[in-house]
């Protein structure tokens, strides 16, 4: 019988190897928000984060406090931030990231020291809140890290072995 | 006092960096308040008064108001906060309170009595005192020297009365008192020291530091006061008038008081 030609020839299967346990936790994880890492030096390795203009624009400006008020000083909805505080007044003023940092003095939040600015690095879907017994001055510079949240996910991406893509 | 009195809020909002209490005293109750906290608290530079009192909110104090003292000699250092509504016992916000630890009495009358055309200019005490929102490198709680400057006084050259002048002379160290009869006839001229009374107004202690005298035409007295000769007192009392045998036809009579914290 004449062999069929090589075109017509039946494939071997391919040789597949079986899942380790590894993989297939990876494979079963819920699809991380940040893209796979590109191995390719030439590819860019995560899309950029997602802003309008005023997003990456540093916001300067005076808080006023307001007495027995808790007020939102900065809503990390969207990116994160760089947020330095400054108290020009005598306080007290408790600055936090509890939603109840009152009273002022009870230690739920940070108390701000005249004229030492404080710097605080909120992540995205963190909120800053400002509370005071009276009105005070506090001079608010807020400055995007546009790239942090990417940047951190790649780590943890990379860290925890997530996929990838080549 | 002032009304509205200075609002402690404003100024931080305006962009002081204190908060002055300025205003003349009106009655011996008037209590100022701020809602602000402090870093120092001192006499103003225009203060007549020199003993203040203050309260504010301290849990370990009785009835949680903590009291203090403070006067040219001795301001107040360290950072009282202002605990607006935590002030559990009254419901009220916390404030702090100021108010003149000096006698004040707006109802005193000298005891030689006024007489008919007599006056009383009574010069209302100065209320001033800062306080600090941010830490200062130190205070000068020391109030400046005054110099209370009168043209003439007015007299009544008909019914013979007698006209006053008071001046607030708390803590002071020293006056210096000159009285010139410019014009062609003789007028009496007597200085006292008062001491209000705490409870009795109207009336005060009141010592003799120049005794009445007639002044003649063209001549001039000078009184000295200091606190080592003649005591502390509350105000110095300069009268003007017409003794038997004054005469008044015409001209000036200026009265300069000069006070100080020096001797």
């Amino acid at each position: 019988m004449k062999a069929p030609p090589p075109s017509l020839r039946r494939m071997p299967p391919p040789h597949v190897s079986p899942m380790t346990q590894r993989q297939a936790q990876i494979l079963k994880a819920p699809p991380n928000k940040i893209d796979p890492v590109q191995m390719d030096r030439n590819v860019a390795q995560a899309h950029a984060p997602r802003t309008t203009q005023g997003d990456l624009r540093t916001d300067a400006f005076t808080y006023f406090t307001k007495a027995d008020i808790t007020d939102r000083l900065y809503n990390g909805d969207r990116l994160w931030a760089r947020v330095l505080l400054t108290l020009e007044s005598a306080g007290p003023v408790a600055v936090g990231t509890r939603a109840t940092i009152t009273p002022v003095l009870s230690g739920q939040g940070q108390l701000l020291t005249t004229g030492q600015t404080r710097e605080f690095i909120i992540g995205k879907g963190t909120v800053l809140y400002i509370a005071s017994t009276t009105v005070n001055r506090v001079s608010v510079t807020i400055e995007p890290i546009a790239w942090a949240e990417q940047i951190t996910g790649l780590i943890t991406a990379l860290l925890t072995g997530a996929p990838v893509s080549k | 006092m002032t009304y509205p009195q200075p609002d402690s809020n404003l100024a931080l909002i305006e962009g002081f960096n204190f908060f002055r209490l300025n205003s003349e005293l009106v009655s011996p109750g008037d209590i100022f308040e701020s809602t602000q906290s402090s870093y120092a608290i001192c006499v103003g530079p225009d203060s007549d008064i020199a003993n203040y009192g203050c309260a504010y909110f301290d849990t370990q104090a009785p009835d949680n108001v903590q009291l203090l003292t403070f006067s040219p000699q001795r301001g107040f250092s360290g950072l009282i906060p202002a605990l607006a509504g935590q002030y559990a016992p009254s419901g009220r916000p916390g404030k702090t309170l100021f108010w003149s630890n000096d006698l004040f009495d707006p109802a005193y009358v000298p005891s030689a009595g006024i007489g008919a055309g007599g006056s009383i200019e009574r010069v209302q005490p100065i209320f001033d005192v800062i306080q600090y929102f941010t830490e200062e490198p130190s205070i000068t709680p020391q109030r400046t020297d005054k110099v209370f400057f009168y043209q003439q006084i007015p007299i009544d050259i008909v019914s013979a009365g007698t006209s006053y002048v008071i001046i607030p002379f708390y803590g002071r160290k020293s006056a210096s008192i000159r009285f010139a009869n410019v014009g062609n006839g003789s007028l009496a001229f007597g200085v006292l020291g008062v001491n209000y009374y705490a409870v009795t107004l109207g009336k005060a202690v009141e010592t003799v530091i120049h005794a009445s005298a007639l002044v003649a035409a063209n001549a001039q007295v000078f009184v000295p006061v200091t606190f080592a000769a003649n005591g502390a007192f509350d105000a110095i009392v300069c009268s003007v008038g017409l003794l038997t045998g004054g005469t008044y036809t015409a001209g000036d009579f200026p009265l300069t008081i000069t006070v100080s914290d020096q001797e």
